[in-house]
């Protein structure tokens, strides 16, 4: 409950149209709870001239049907400016909220982001702003027009008659309580149906994925014997959920239409005994138009009550959506304190006893040294798990080392601006980025005034212009991480990107891995020109690739245990010697 | 054919004694107006005159009478409707899932298994709904509203015109607000579509869009979406804003109307009692709630229309591939041909060009035999026709002396085990991981799969041991481990063809070559290796060299070096010195 503060600033931003919209209800409400008041009356000016010889102007019906019609005119347009206010400023708090969630999620730490499931924050950033806006709509309807009509009934029914209205008044809420239990009830169901049917689309996710996977296991009948058993029991809780949340409704009808008949009855006797003047007294007159009248303030009276139950389930989706959006909002911001500004072209790299490990208890880099001259290629080997991609990590900061200290043209990283810092890099992964654009978008994406010619240029450069040209709409075509481009081809639009940046250092984490060799000698070719007399940090499993390399730095778990280039190293026979025979002994 | 509502034949009952119970509530419903008129007419006066209130309390109790009747009616229709709706809902999950099981993969990876799986869920619980609605409302909105009608003309013919009038007025207004915003909405989930889009891929190049420095362009560009999906949002707003205030205005304008209209009969005495007035307004409120019911329902049933059809879609696929084949494997002795291709070519349903041309060549059993070439080479469609998963547009693919189709379908794919290039691990635990390629496995048989593997020693590392959980993706092991995995479940499965296709990418050489003499030793078993890697074929018996679908050279890595200059190329480019 108390994540609802994380609304006031968006609320409170929103202030007048919000206080606006309230008296928009008022208008309207009001108008429509006064409106079957003058309708019994124009009933009672009716009924009054049965008998006598009198016409309808001789008595009030006029006049109420005039102040009826203003009443209708007043409850169509300001219905109206309600409803579209309301809503349109919920939908304004909805997307202030998402800009706000989505400017968080660029700005928290690299490690927040990767220890999250990624489905799961994008559910956070379009799924739950959508709940909360739900909850809000609804709420704002409950609290502005239900709350206002309830008290404008009531007011209006006591001061009407008020033995009928205390009819009401008991009657109705006891419905309330009735469907509460209910809702209680299906809520606990629907709880369970949720979970099962969240473990069922799962496993149903899980297989489409792999069904190239289950069909050469052949194991399809063992899948779907698994599948049909969590459906069998999604059918059983399922029912009972459905039928037990299905009492609503019939349990509000039957409320209501035995107020119905209860209001109709009491009011009819009071009508017999208003008819005898000596029971005046009772200060209840009663008349046919107010039967009709109560009957209509029972329906308007029961209905904030039968939406409560639907309107509290959307105020709880919100509430707990409210909680997993405040997790985000609560993760701690990127670090970025340093003020210094990397030189142009002094590029030196050092590690100092660094130290460092994703949870606490286990050290990933463990006591790591190393100096990287100006100009020097370093490549990075060892076997998997062994440290080589943490480096990287530590090296542009999206993690801190635990201990030691890395060092950049002779500056502390934890006194470098970031967006400096990476400035002075360009990155290649193994894992491909390609987001939804063209492939010039894509390409230029690090260079905004970049021109079609500047791209064109570095595609040619990398060899990549042809494939490209290819394309159905060559630079132009639509492209996505989805869209039928192989991990190859997705990589050399990655690999272009870097290179059109033209960076001072370099850092290429297992980027050919996907290319097969030929191309990849092409792209190396590539690579060389452009990084030629630059510092370049590259880790690769082909050894093929690494040979020529300035320095090797052979790590294994966390630590340097060689170092040489490729002729010392095999010549030390030991771990790299090993290593490299494995790939080419015969 | 089955088809999405196919299975309500099983809900015979359901549907029809549902709806039968649901329409006694709706006559009791209807009656109770007139009861109250009768009050009013009747009741009144009597007491009054003669100071007997059984006209009163009578029919007032047989309102509530009827209330309660009409109460437990309407529960035994909901209870039809629950059985009805889940049990369609389970029946059409297992058609589903069985037919996408059963799909043509070239089918499935068209249509995508996210699209899939929303299916199965979105679409599935779509029609679910659309059946209990069906049970529930169907004939209940429309029976009050039509029931009313014929309430009012037999009360008054005259007013009743009025009535006539405001439901055509409503339905049109509610049809014409229903028809304008969901065409707003497509455009609204368009642009939703396109954020979820823009999150996701910022997600997933957070390193990317940092070390560009570009987060705040990314921001930008969200806020530019999300300002457009406000601005489509708010038609869409308005246009439902117009819903409430119509209806109300058309109620009340005919409550007025009614009440003036009827003022000179009741006045005359002569037709139209006050008692029967009540009534007439009692009906104009049923009218408008059922109506308000049946545009929700209109609603409903259109985006079930639109997943049954989707549903239909895919259920109507048939797969290409004949599965009716009889023939039982036999036993072959060493050294005879296991499998061979005579003049296979194969083309993607949709593709112009053929992905694979005029393949021959022959494999003994007990081979070990590699496969090489590029990207797009056609190496592991080439894999994907041996394991069935693609039939060949022509020519024949022999095993065992018999055409690869004729084999009774499942007994075939016993034979076959195949490593792919991805590593993919369901969640569960390890052992059920395994289990999945062989489903009597004992702990036995999974251990000398791990050790054949080199994955005994990091499993026996685990807490759990060979029951250690896998999480979804398998993301709680490393890539290698990953990798290991999925080979110790390959070769638990391979008892005549093993294919590993790329499967040593991330692994280093030294464990590579552990595996390999591994399976060496499984000399009965023939082995398909798919590399880009030379080292790993190169001591196979045989090389199949691939180049844009065709086979370029086939040969021994010796014969290969001399007779192929593609090979070659490859060879020098992986070991050259510079």
């Amino acid at each position: 409950m108390k994540n609802i503060k994380l609304l006031f600033p968006y609320l409170s931003k929103h202030k007048i149209s919000l206080i606006a919209s309230l008296i928009f209800a008022i208008i309207f409400d009001v108008s429509l709870v006064l409106l079957p008041l003058t309708n019994a009356k124009m009933i009672d000016a009716i009924t009054s001239l049965i008998g006598t010889s009198n016409s309808l102007s001789d008595t009030d019906f006029f006049k109420y049907l005039i102040i009826s019609i203003i009443f209708v005119a007043l409850v169509l347009v300001f219905n109206f400016l309600f409803e579209t206010m309301v809503n349109t400023v919920v939908e304004k708090i909805n997307v202030e909220l998402r800009n706000d969630v989505f400017e968080k999620i660029n700005k928290v730490s690299v490690k927040y982001i990767d220890s999250h499931n990624h489905g799961d924050l994008v559910s956070r950033c379009v799924t739950d702003t959508e709940n909360i806006n739900n909850a809000l709509i609804s709420s704002f309807r409950q609290m502005f027009q239900g709350i206002v009509v309830l008290l404008a009934t009531l007011i209006i029914m006591f001061i009407y008659n008020w033995i009928l209205a205390s009819v009401v008044l008991i009657l109705i809420p006891f419905g309330f309580v009735l469907s509460y239990f209910v809702a209680k009830n299906s809520n606990k169901n629907f709880k369970k149906q949720a979970n099962i049917n969240g473990l069922l689309s799962g496993k149903a996710l899980e297989t489409f994925k792999n069904l190239d996977l289950v069909n050469s296991l052949n194991s399809g009948e063992k899948i779907f014997g698994d599948y049909s058993k969590v459906n069998d029991e999604l059918n059983i809780v399922g029912q009972k959920a459905q039928f037990v949340s299905s009492f609503t409704n019939p349990t509000t009808r039957l409320v209501n239409n035995s107020t119905y008949a209860i209001v109709g009855v009491v009011a009819s006797v009071l009508c017999v005994v208003s008819a005898d003047s000596s029971n005046i007294l009772l200060g209840a007159s009663c008349t046919v138009g107010t039967i009709l009248a109560f009957i209509q303030y029972s329906n308007q009276f029961a209905k904030p009550f039968n939406e409560i139950s639907s309107c509290i389930s959307e105020i709880q989706t919100g509430l707990s959506s409210l909680e997993r959006i405040k997790e985000i909002f609560d993760a701690d911001f990127d670090i970025d304190n340093g003020n210094e500004e990397i030189s142009k072209n002094a590029k030196i790299i050092e590690f100092c006893k660094v130290f460092f490990g994703y949870d606490k208890e286990k050290l990933i880099i463990n006591d790591f040294n190393l100096d990287i001259k100006q100009g020097q290629k370093v490549s990075l080997v060892g076997p998997t798990g062994c440290g080589k991609t943490t480096i990287i990590n530590l090296l542009l900061r999206f993690y801190d080392p635990a201990n030691g200290e890395i060092k950049v043209d002779g500056k502390s990283l934890s006194d470098i601006k970031k967006s400096s810092l990476r400035e002075s890099f360009g990155m290649v992964l193994q894992d491909t980025w390609i987001f939804n654009g063209t492939v010039f978008e894509n390409i230029a994406y690090g260079k905004k005034d970049a021109t079609i010619e500047e791209v064109e240029a570095i595609a040619k450069e990398i060899n990549i212009y042809n494939f490209i040209k290819r394309l159905p709409n060559g630079f132009d075509t639509k492209i996505s991480d989805k869209s039928g481009l192989s991990i190859g081809e997705k990589q050399l639009i990655c690999i272009a990107r870097v290179a059109l940046m033209k960076p001072d250092m370099m850092i290429l984490d297992e980027a050919t891995s996907n290319i097969d060799t030929r191309n990849e000698i092409k792209i190396s070719e590539a690579f060389n020109k452009m990084m030629e007399g630059k510092t370049s940090i590259v880790i690769a499993h082909r050894l093929s690739t690494i040979k020529n390399s300035d320095l090797i730095i052979v790590m294994n778990k966390g630590s340097i245990i060689e170092i040489g280039n490729h002729k010392e190293l095999l010549q030390k026979n030991g771990f790299y010697a090993s290593l490299y025979n494995a790939q080419y002994s015969n | 054919m089955e088809k999405a509502y196919s299975n309500l034949k099983y809900y015979k009952k359901e549907l029809i004694l549902g709806p039968l119970f649901k329409m006694l509530e709706v006559v009791f419903e209807l009656s109770m107006p007139f009861l109250m008129a009768f009050i009013i007419d009747h009741g009144i006066e009597k007491a009054i005159t003669y100071k007997d209130y059984s006209a009163i309390y009578v029919p007032g109790l047989i309102i509530l009478g009827l209330c309660v009747l009409g109460f437990f009616s309407t529960l035994v229709c909901q209870y039809f409707a629950s059985v009805a709706s889940q049990g369609f809902g389970t029946r059409l999950r297992n058609s589903i899932f069985n037919k996408v099981l059963n799909l043509d993969l070239e089918d499935a990876e068209k249509i995508g298994s996210g699209k899939l799986t929303n299916m199965i869920t979105t679409d599935v619980n779509r029609l679910q709904v659309s059946v209990a609605m069906l049970i529930r409302l169907v004939l209940r909105a429309p029976s009050i509203v039509v029931g009313s009608l014929i309430c009012a003309f037999i009360i008054n013919w005259k007013i009743a015109f009025i009535f006539l009038g405001v439901v055509v007025l409503i339905s049109f207004i509610m049809l014409f607000i229903i028809y304008l915003s969901s065409k707003q909405v497509l455009k609204v989930q368009k642009t939703l579509d396109e954020i979820i889009e823009t999150t996701s891929d910022s997600l997933n190049g957070t390193r990317v869009i940092r070390t560009f420095n570009n987060e705040e362009d990314e921001i930008k560009k969200y806020k530019n979406k999300t300002k457009k999906y406000f601005d489509e949002i708010k038609i869409s707003n308005i246009i439902n804003a117009l819903t409430n205030p119509l209806t109300y205005l058309i109620i009340n304008a005919a409550i007025i109307l009614i009440i003036y209209f009827s003022s000179s009969e009741i006045i005359a005495q002569s037709g139209l009692t006050k008692g029967e007035l009540t009534s007439l307004i009692s009906y104009l409120t049923q009218i408008l709630t059922a109506l308000v019911v049946v545009s929700n329902l209109v609603v409903i049933f259109t985006r079930a229309f639109a997943s049954k059809h989707r549903v239909d879609m895919l259920l109507k696929l048939e797969s290409d591939i004949s599965k009716n084949g009889t023939y039982i494997c036999k036993n072959l002795a060493k050294t005879q041909p296991i499998l061979e291709f005579k003049n296979v070519d194969f083309k993607y349903k949709e593709a112009i060009n053929n992905t694979l041309e005029d393949l021959n060549f022959e494999i003994l059993k007990g081979e070990t035999v590699g496969i090489i070439g590029g990207t797009g080479s056609g190496k592991s469609t080439l894999i994907k026709l041996i394991d069935r998963l693609y039939s060949p547009s022509s020519g024949e693919i022999i095993y065992k002396g018999k055409d690869i189709s004729d084999y009774d379908f499942k007994e075939l794919k016993k034979e076959i085990s195949i490593v792919n290039q991805k590593s993919v691990l369901l969640s569960g635990t390890i052992k059920s991981n395994l289990k999945l390629a062989k489903d009597d496995a004992t702990d036995e048989e999974i251990i000398n799969a791990l050790k054949e593997a080199s994955a005994y020693e990091f499993v026996m590392n685990k807490t759990g041991k060979i029951n250690e959980i896998v999480e979804e993706d398998g993301m709680n092991f490393s890539g290698g481990q990953r990798q290991r995995l999925c080979i110790a479940r390959g070769i638990l499965k391979a008892n005549e063809i093993l294919i590993l296709d790329d499967s040593y990418s991330a692994l280093d050489y030294l464990t590579e070559k552990e595996i390999n003499n591994n399976l060496k030793k499984k000399t009965d078993i023939t082995k398909i290796i798919i590399s880009q890697r030379i080292s790993s074929l190169m001591n196979a018996d045989k090389i199949i060299v691939m180049y844009h679908g065709k086979i370029d050279s086939i040969g021994t890595h010796k014969e290969l070096l001399e007779k192929s200059k593609l090979y070659k190329e490859i060879y020098e480019s992986q070991t050259r010195e510079k």
